[in-house]
């Protein structure tokens, strides 16, 4: 009930704000782009190739949403005004992740022209895309959950996105071709595993593996308690 | 309701707070008087749980705050120092927010009280620091609660707002509340506090009935600190 409030509180301030428009029509528009840019100027499409992209997209948009969730509380001092009311530390962490998640679900809405599209004109299959927007969401909370916890670290917030977008970033680059032939293939793959694009790959090919979605839902969960955890640690 | 017992609290190499003791009772106005950096806004936090002493024992209706802060803010009543508020949100949000949190009921008569009907729908961004102030404490009196902490309620204001604040805060004594206020104005204290506690470098220096007289608050406050 009480996370309810506050999410009530957080997605007030992307109603009554330019910012919650410009980031997710940013989204949307940039996804739209990448979707387009194959259809019209490859002229195939590969649904893979679609739901890939927007992990790339992700790792600055992502940052952006949550850069200013706890780190600007903390330097406003609003997050004193919080803790003067009854509700605990991860009732506040929560209701930052899932306003972010609802964020990033509404951006995902206005692609679904997109994808409707794409279905009806071409032979994907239903389950493929429903696998990628599954996918979609638990890379998000994955990310979320991380910058939050980034952002629980400090009390400002240029540095709260810098560090999540250039840690992310590194996520993402690790098990790319980038390092092959670079880094030794006993090194690169135990560590890849470990790292959350290859457990994504499989939803994009619509594969939904247990040990993927358990994979990420320890992610989320490790990174908010850590947050958690943080906002607890009395001064 | 509220006690401090032998309270250290450090920060890096500086002792905020050195050894304090004292104690709030029911339906009393306590001054809580000090120069900048005196240890103010730290015995506050700390009251409140937000932040946890090195040494001693902080005590809040009878339990450790910051074991127990989510459940014990039910009962409390905050403006903070410089009173930070949710400025994008409009007077009416930012209350219903905060009455939706403490559970409380309708604070219709507290916005006519404090003289907010007309603000309620306004951007808290595009208010005037007076009327900021006055959300800030109308938000800190929704719920009715058992103590109020103020930290610097007038600080900032005009003459007649600052008279607003104080009636509003007098009031509360006839409703058996107890209220510790922080302030820098000496003659704010004389006239709204019954008790004194005077705190210099960490350390209580003063704690007794507020002195008779006009500007026997200043005299004393200043032989305390000099």
């Amino acid at each position: 009930m009480k996370t309810r409030q506050l999410i009530k509180k957080e997605l007030k301030f992307y109603l009554n704000t330019l910012t919650g428009y410009v980031l997710v029509s940013l989204f949307a528009v940039l996804v739209n782009i990448f979707f387009l840019k194959d259809l019209f100027a490859i002229r195939s499409f590969q649904i893979s190739n679609f739901f890939s992209t927007i992990p790339w997209i992700f790792v600055f948009f992502i940052p952006a949403l949550t850069m200013r969730s706890l780190s600007e509380e903390k330097k406003n001092n609003t997050f004193e005004v919080l803790l003067s009311l009854p509700v605990k530390e991860s009732q506040i962490v929560l209701s930052k992740f899932w306003t972010a998640l609802i964020l990033v679900i509404v951006g995902l809405v206005l692609t679904f022209p997109a994808l409707i599209f794409v279905k009806i004109v071409s032979n994907v299959y239903l389950l493929e895309i429903l696998s990628g927007l599954l996918g979609v969401v638990l890379i998000a909370s994955a990310f979320i959950s991380f910058s939050l916890f980034v952002s629980s670290l400090t009390d400002s917030y240029v540095v709260s996105f810098l560090i999540s977008s250039v840690a992310l970033m590194f996520l993402m680059f690790f098990q790319s071709s980038v390092f092959e032939g670079v880094i030794s293939d006993m090194i690169l793959r135990p560590v890849a595993f470990l790292l959350p694009y290859s457990h994504y790959l499989d939803f994009t090919k619509g594969l939904v593996e247990l040990d993927s979605v358990i994979y990420f839902l320890s992610f989320s969960f490790v990174f908010l308690v850590a947050s958690i955890i943080n906002l607890e640690r009395k001064n | 309701m509220l006690s401090f017992k032998n309270v250290v609290k450090v920060f890096g190499s500086k002792t905020a707070l050195n050894n304090v003791s004292f104690k709030i009772d029911k339906a009393e106005i306590v001054g809580f008087l000090g120069l900048n950096g005196a240890g103010k806004t730290t015995s506050m936090r700390l009251s409140l749980g937000i932040q946890k002493p090195v040494e001693g024992e902080v005590r809040l209706f009878g339990k450790d705050p910051v074991e127990n802060r989510a459940v014990l803010m039910g009962r409390i009543g905050y403006l903070p120092e410089n009173n930070p508020l949710y400025t994008y949100l409009k007077v009416k949000e930012y209350l219903d927010f905060v009455k939706e949190i403490k559970g409380a009921g309708s604070y219709d008569d507290l916005v006519a009280k404090i003289g907010l009907e007309d603000r309620l729908n306004d951007k808290i961004e595009n208010l005037s620091r007076g009327y900021k102030q006055r959300v800030g404490l109308c938000a800190a009196l929704i719920g009715n609660p058992d103590l109020l902490i103020l930290d610097e309620p007038t600080s900032g204001l005009d003459p007649l707002e600052q008279e607003k604040i104080r009636e509003i805060i007098k009031n509360e004594q006839k409703k058996k509340r107890s209220v510790i206020f922080s302030t820098h104005i000496l003659s704010e204290v004389e006239d709204v506090a019954d008790r004194l506690i005077v705190i210099h470098k960490g350390e209580i220096v003063y704690d007794g009935k507020k002195p008779k007289g006009k500007g026997s608050v200043e005299k004393l406050f200043k032989k305390l600190v000099k």
